[in-house]
């Protein structure tokens, strides 16, 4: 088997306890809403449990580096190696959430008033366009956690601060442009991400799905800057 | 093949020269001691041939494959580091399962063997090893891994002296039974010289020798005796290591002892002996 595949087999054997508990939970949650759905037939309705997806598969980013990158230097793995073998893992986990996702959706959906985020932002979708549009979220998710966690372990103190406030200094610049230029900034952010997301083409979810996608690919080419020199910290 | 060809290698660490243009070759079928003091640049030296950290200059190759980001050369090297990095939630006998994954020769059944002579549980977790056996685990996942080349890097840290003893054995029985190119670098010379064929000794980032311990050791003897007769006796001769306690001064001379030696040092009333592999080092790095 190929160094990547190995390094693929590893990543997955290590994530898999966490989804097996997290689906555990999910199917609870939904027992729990179908048994009050029994109760108040009229008065339940439950939807966007993808949003725990999304966080679940944001920490599994997070935590799909460190740990695991010792190791493959422990057995020499080449970077590029460990790289490609780490894409495999995510894209492996992201098809499986989404699909699982997806079928969740479809089976609550017949017991209980259940829509998905898919559906609450498109309106109706069909299962394979939200099978899509899921993967392609879940997918940008697990790259943002693997960036975060790369920067973070490549970054010295001064840097590892600056990655932690970035977010806050940038809302509070964007903010206060955007106040300067009476709200022309976020008029135009909002317009991006409608035109993106194919909200402004007759909210066309495969839209959304492609741009993620390339989202999620730009964020994984940043992310080798990172890796291509790696040093063993601790 | 195995041979390990470093060319012109430079390392910097920021304005720090940890290596300084370092150029030797490593043959199939020998063990190495690789030597230096703290800091030398032994270390790094074993992470640029294992593709963990680069060179600023120079190339390293095994049998003329470079070994950057080489995923054919690297499958070839196990390296045994002074640092653990293994996860520490992790039981060993699944990480020796993990690593015949990444080393398909990794023989899991020797490994077991060595670990059950070593008092070694296999049950257990890496992080609920002491010093000695995080170290002895390391080292049994390296003799297990069966690869053409196998580095040490301070393989007896923690380690008692029977434990030492035994991993000694174990490596040249392991050698014998499958020779191989080894490299060892240690603080603890004079124990790990029994099994070195091979020294190499760096000294502040430079090559200082690359020779065998045979002929490292007969073509250097000591002199001792009285001061002014030794000072005598070293005139125009190479040494190093002067060492003196009260009148009595011992002095290394890298020669070889030739008989009008031994007659000059009867009449001088000198003591001439071999020396030891470890004293030579701290001349040589002193």
């Amino acid at each position: 088997m190929n160094t990547s595949l190995k390094v693929t087999k590893y990543q997955l054997y290590y994530a898999y306890k966490g989804v097996a508990i997290f689906y555990s939970i999910i199917v609870m949650i939904l027992f729990g809403i179908v048994i009050l759905s029994r109760k108040w037939p009229e008065g339940v309705t439950f939807g966007g449990l993808g949003m725990a997806t999304v966080i679940f598969i944001y920490i599994a980013g997070l935590d799909w580096f460190k740990s695991s990158f010792r190791f493959a230097v422990a057995n020499n793995v080449p970077r590029k190696k460990f790289y490609h073998g780490t894409i495999f893992a995510m894209m492996a986990l992201t098809v499986f959430m989404a699909f699982v996702d997806t079928v969740i959706s479809a089976a609550a959906g017949r017991v209980i008033s259940y829509e998905s985020i898919a559906a609450q932002l498109y309106g109706t979708v069909t299962y394979p366009a939200e099978f899509l549009w899921s993967l392609g979220l879940y997918a940008l998710s697990v790259c943002l956690g693997w960036l975060t966690t790369v920067m973070y372990y490549r970054a010295g103190k001064a840097a590892r601060f600056v990655i932690f406030a970035a977010p806050v200094v940038f809302l509070i610049l964007f903010e206060y442009i955007d106040r300067r230029t009476g709200r022309a900034l976020s008029g135009a952010v909002i317009g991006f991400v409608q035109r993106a997301m194919g909200f402004a083409y007759n909210n066309n979810p495969l839209i959304g799905f492609l741009s993620l996608i390339t989202g999620a690919a730009a964020i994984l080419l940043f992310s080798y800057l990172f890796i291509r020199r790696a040093p063993v910290r601790d | 093949m195995n041979i390990i060809e470093i060319k012109g290698i430079t390392k910097y660490y920021g304005d720090v020269k940890a290596l300084d243009n370092v150029t030797f070759t490593m043959e199939m079928g020998k063990i190495y001691g690789l030597l230096g003091r703290n800091g030398a640049g032994k270390t790094t030296l074993l992470n640029l041939i294992t593709n963990r950290i680069f060179p600023t200059e120079g190339e390293i190759s095994i049998d003329g494959g470079s070994v950057y980001e080489n995923d054919k050369m690297l499958r070839n090297i196990f390296y045994m580091t002074e640092k653990n990095l293994y996860p520490g939630d992790e039981k060993l006998k699944n990480i020796f399962k993990w690593t015949r994954q990444f080393y398909p020769s990794f023989d899991i059944d020797y490994a077991k063997g060595l670990a059950e002579k070593f008092g070694l549980n296999i049950n257990k977790k890496v992080k609920d090893l002491s010093t000695g056996y995080t170290s002895i685990f390391k080292a049994v996942a390296a003799l297990a891994s069966n690869t053409g080349i196998i580095i040490f890097d301070e393989p007896i840290l923690g380690l008692d002296a029977n434990h030492r003893d035994m991993l000694y054995k174990e490596m040249l029985a392991n050698y014998n039974h499958n020779p191989r190119t080894v490299i060892i670098s240690t603080h603890l010379i004079e124990e790990v010289a029994q099994v070195l064929e091979e020294v190499v000794i760096i000294k502040e980032g430079k090559l200082v020798l690359k020779q065998s311990v045979e002929d490292l050791l007969s073509g250097a003897y000591c002199v001792t005796g009285e001061a002014s007769k030794v000072d005598r006796y070293i005139e125009d001769r190479k040494h190093v290591g002067d060492e003196k306690i009260g009148n009595i001064k011992t002095v290394i001379v890298l020669e070889d002892i030739r008989n009008k030696d031994k007659v000059l040092a009867g009449e001088l009333e000198l003591e001439l002996s071999g020396v030891q592999l470890q004293k030579l080092f701290i001349a040589l790095t002193n």
